[in-house]
């Protein structure tokens, strides 16, 4: 924990810290801002798709992750800088996949761990790690790597760059960048099947062009949807309800529990509201509220826990100065505050220089509500 | 590379140039850089490509954490990437930004080592950046930052070995050097110069618009007893923590516990 020797200094460093992501974002972002003007060019070229080209492909992803019935083995990697340099790590997983039967457009999926690579601790158990880890899947599947959100937005925000034909796992592939249209987004590469235009490789850099995680198939079987019947699928652990606006979430919540969220303003250029979902646990008095924003693939998290105590950490400073409390490592940044008895948390991606901002205003916000 | 020499020495003259016509005021000044660098626009394009590459590999450096290293990236002659398509401007900016490239990025890390994926987005945005960087005199205004570019050095010495310079000029300017490139650190040096000036001229009437604010803010508070500082809103500090504040939603920590069995 960093002391509190100059509170105004750090400020001044999270704005520098903004100023040098934005600049150092700049080159990556001016595909993207040129890309509206250039896209029939690029077409021709054989660099780009063009706009309705680009929809089509974030259609096709969409597509096939949530209407393939597949068993897949793939490889999660991460990257980390600890003391002594850049590591990676990595995790073996089996997914299986198939429609939901309901129509609700969403995949149902079962993900497993299935061991690390390289040496690993003994310890933990290895049934003690599928245990840990299953308590995580739906994060990790969901949200920890690349998936399209809303193909349309998504459109709007990421330039499809073609990279031309290769084959992996004897199956022909086309591989592609998405180079986003604005500052502080991860350009991602992506390594889809030709047949099914499932991603068979996904490849995520910050904004300053460092590749920070990878998620790479290394088995493909698509399978009859019959043949997966009697599998048990993924189901959150607690107590989940998904509302289609915000004020329909509030309003399920209990009067005292009013959440302060991002004005518009706040919320980078690209983002709309995605979801908002209540989250009750079943054996403690919390809730929280989840809203989520997205570009179309990258989203940002602002988590509103009710009832909270207050985290074990130096919340309030002396001389009525307030903390949010900041974590950043390759892929994620969070920032936590506490005010009365609600928790307030902003997550995205590490690149996304917008985060502090948002948890600043909230923050400010909240304050002035007590 | 005698295209890349010659559009250099037209850079290097259009900015000498704009330089002999100092001093100038500070908006002047930078529209007539603008200007000339926007005139050769495929030198321009250069300057913008190693000017950012420098700033990535100083950015990649501080946080890997290693300084030079080499990137097995194919560069030039037999072994150039295939860009079929690349207009001529772009494939001429490809190859002194290849050659930046394997010379002075970080390793790449195991994974995709051995994935092309890598060098065909770097090269892509490249091009991508190459092409449009004419357009973009914005960029150009950021090329100017004084952000350090280690091997700036480098290529200044070899464009002024082309212009002729003796060979001892040429070896003290490309000596390897965290300092800012010398064409942009004159160019800043000459601006700030300028600027000093017309600060120096507007400093009386700084010091009376600052008594009409001083003395209008002492009215207010006398008038009304209290001054704007109280309306100021709560301070408000960030802490860095170096654990996840949630690991639900900080993958790499997962990873980590799973491995180390935490």
């Amino acid at each position: 924990m960093a002391d509190d020797r100059s509170m105004k200094g750090r400020r001044v460093g999270w704005s520098a810290a903004s100023l040098l992501i934005a600049a150092s974002t700049w080159f990556l972002s001016v595909p993207g801002q040129v890309a509206a003007s250039g896209a029939d060019a690029a077409v021709e070229s054989g660099f780009g798709a063009g706009e309705s080209d680009t929809l089509s492909t974030f259609e096709a992803i969409a597509e096939a992750e949530s209407s393939l019935s597949v068993r897949v083995s793939q490889l999660r990697r991460v990257l980390e800088i600890g003391p002594n340099g850049p590591a990676w790590t990595g995790i073996r997983e089996d997914l299986t996949m198939t429609p939901d039967p309901s129509g609700s457009g969403e995949a149902r999926f079962d993900l497993q761990f299935a061991g690390m690579e390289g040496a690993t601790s003994v310890a933990m158990s290895e049934p003690t790690r599928r245990e840990l880890y299953r308590g995580y899947a739906g994060y990790l599947h969901l949200h920890a790597n690349f998936r399209v959100v809303d193909a349309a937005l998504a459109a709007q925000n990421y330039l499809v760059v073609d990279l031309g034909a290769r084959v992996r796992l004897d199956r022909p592939t086309r591989r592609i960048a998405l180079l986003p249209r604005q500052l502080g987004r991860s350009p991602w590469v992506l390594e889809l099947d030709a047949t099914t235009s499932y991603p068979l490789y996904r490849a995520e850099f910050n904004p300053a062009g460092i590749l920070v995680s990878t998620l790479e198939v290394t088995r493909f079987e698509e399978v009859p949807p019959q043949s997966l019947a009697g599998h048990t699928f993924w189901q959150p652990t607690r107590n989940v309800e998904d509302f289609p606006s915000v004020q329909t979430a509030v309003l399920s919540l209990a009067a005292e529990n009013q959440p302060v969220l991002p004005t518009s303003n706040r919320i980078p250029a690209g983002y709309q509201f995605s979801n908002a979902r209540v989250v009750r646990e079943l054996l403690r008095p919390e809730s929280s509220l989840v809203v989520t924003y997205t570009d179309g693939i990258d989203e940002i998290f602002v988590v509103s826990t009710f009832g909270a105590s207050a985290p074990n950490l130096p919340i309030l400073t002396a001389r009525g100065s307030y903390a949010i409390l900041a974590y950043q490592d390759q892929n994620v940044a969070q920032f936590l505050f506490h005010v009365g008895s609600v928790t307030t948390m902003v997550v995205g991606r590490a690149g996304q220089f917008a985060l502090p901002s948002i948890a600043e205003e909230l923050l400010a916000r909240s304050l002035a509500r007590r | 590379m005698t295209s890349r020499m010659a559009t250099m020495r037209r850079a290097l003259r259009a900015i000498e140039g704009v330089l002999a016509e100092l001093p100038l005021a500070p908006e002047v000044l930078e529209a007539r850089i603008d200007e000339a660098l926007g005139s050769v626009g495929a030198a321009a394009d250069e300057v913008g490509d190693l000017q950012a590459f420098a700033r990535r590999a100083n950015e990649r450096a501080a946080v890997l954490g290693v300084p030079d290293a080499v990137l097995p990236l194919p560069a030039s002659g037999a072994d150039a990437p295939d860009f079929p398509d690349a207009s001529d401007i772009q494939a001429s900016a490809l190859v002194p930004v290849a050659d930046w490239l394997r010379d002075h990025l970080t390793p790449v890390p195991p994974p995709l080592s051995v994935e092309e994926g890598l060098a065909d987005l770097r090269e892509t945005l490249v091009c991508e950046t190459a092409s449009r960087l004419g357009d973009h005199l914005e960029g150009l205004r950021d090329a100017l930052s004084p952000v350090p570019a280690p091997r700036d050095a480098d290529w200044a010495g070899s464009a002024l070995e082309s212009l002729g310079v003796d060979q001892d000029v040429v070896r003290s300017w490309a000596r390897p050097s965290r300092a800012p490139g010398w064409l942009w650190a004159r160019i800043r040096r000459d601006m700030e110069e300028a600027r000093t000036a017309v600060r120096a001229r507007r400093v009386p009437v700084a010091l009376a618009a600052a008594t009409v604010v001083l003395s209008a803010s002492l009215a207010v508070v006398l008038l009304h007893g209290r001054g704007a500082g109280e309306e100021v809103g709560p301070q408000i500090t960030f802490f860095r923590v170096d654990r996840p504040l949630s690991d639900q939603y900080a993958p790499a920590a997962l990873l980590q516990r799973l491995r180390d069995g935490r």
